[in-house]
């Protein structure tokens, strides 16, 4: 669907289910997303979630996979899709610690902040991360995405209250960073 | 059968639908047609092909094929089709490895023909976006001219386009296929 460099964005089947069940009960990831704590899934509800997404206008699940050996190793997506004010709540998860700190992430928002922008015509993309989770922000804050302010022990997470940032990144600014030509446009 | 002079233009089959999802989510295919495709997944495409296979006819979508290989290049279909007003409404893709060698000029000139001698239609009219000129081209070669601008009516690849409508009639059309078919 979008081809980046190290990896591709593609639409999500049931046969990915498998792949999110294990990502969102690892340990690892589970510490940084919501809820995070493993949720025994029947292979029935996941499906029944599957078709949900997929006739739900208001949020969109994509697969990441790697170029080289194009196995899936994450997902992006938009949810809360608000087309009157056309904004969205940014969601990536990399399932597996291995696949940390490669770039992998950081090309696939770039690519998929593209089609947000350029082809769905977002506007304010939002995107919501717990405070420890240093390496996320430092990856977002390299795509464009600016800190608006700290959501106070909002998410009850392993035991304690933690807090959260909320950073968004809009439009113009996206365009401003990102640069291309257009579709039909004449190279100068 | 609906031949053209390099295509066929044949129904859809249930082995067609991971080759037209690909084609959607290629976004050099589905921005021209309004990118509404683009992150389709094969689930979905199975779902409308089980409406596909319900409606009265197939003409809504055809899969355009290589005559000689039988290859599929790509989709074709009317839209809609109005035999009150004896009037239709084109589109079609190809997969960008078959662009600009002709096929889509064909199987355009293929169903026209056939919308207008077998359909008994008057008129056929199709919408493009301004930006699209490879297209607009084609279409012109079919006899389509310009009949409506509808300005900055749609967002595509980061900007508002204008919205064209083109259209060509019976009288327009039979000439021009008549010479492209005497044609080598």
């Amino acid at each position: 669907m979008f081809q980046g460099e190290k990896v591709f964005i593609r639409p999500m089947s049931t046969e990915d289910l498998p792949h999110l069940m294990r990502w969102r009960n690892n340990g690892e990831l589970a510490k940084y997303i919501w809820p995070g704590i493993p949720t025994p899934t029947p292979r029935a509800r996941q499906r029944e979630w599957y078709e949900r997404m997929l006739a739900d206008d208001s949020r969109k699940v994509f697969v990441i996979c790697e170029t080289a050996g194009q196995s899936p190793i994450g997902i992006i997506g938009l949810a809360n899709i608000n087309t009157r004010n056309q904004s969205g709540y940014l969601f990536i998860w990399i399932g597996e610690s291995i696949h940390w700190g490669h770039g992998f992430g950081s090309e696939a928002m770039v690519i998929f902040l593209g089609y947000l922008y350029r082809i769905l015509n977002m506007r304010r993309i939002i995107l919501e991360v717990y405070e420890y989770n240093e390496r996320a922000i430092r990856a977002y804050e390299k795509v464009g995405f600016v800190k608006e302010g700290k959501v106070r022990r909002s998410v009850f997470k392993d035991g304690r209250y933690v807090d959260e940032y909320i950073m968004s990144m809009l439009k113009d600014e996206y365009f401003a960073k990102y640069p291309t030509k257009r579709w039909g446009e004449e190279s100068k | 059968m609906i031949q053209g002079k390099y295509v066929r233009l044949r129904a859809v089959e249930p082995e067609d639908l991971p080759k037209i999802v690909e084609m959607f989510n290629n976004p050099e295919v589905s921005i021209p047609l309004g990118a509404a495709y683009l992150g389709m997944a094969l689930e979905q495409e199975e779902q409308w092909y089980a409406n596909y296979l319900k409606g009265e006819d197939q003409l809504g979508s055809l899969a355009i094929t290589d005559r000689l290989t039988g290859e599929h290049l790509g989709q074709i279909g009317f839209n809609q089709i109005s035999y009150k007003n004896r009037t239709a409404v084109i589109g079609l893709f190809l997969a960008p490895v078959y662009w600009g060698k002709g096929y889509g000029t064909d199987a355009m000139m293929a169903l026209c023909h056939f919308g207008f001698t077998q359909l008994n239609l008057q008129k056929i009219q199709l919408n493009v976006f301004a930006p699209n000129r490879r297209g607009i081209r084609a279409y012109e070669k079919c006899g389509f001219q310009i009949e409506a601008v509808m300005r900055q009516h749609s967002y595509v690849d980061g900007r508002f386009a204008d919205d064209l409508i083109m259209g060509v009639l019976v009288e327009e059309f039979m000439p021009i296929y008549g010479r492209y078919i005497g044609s080598e």
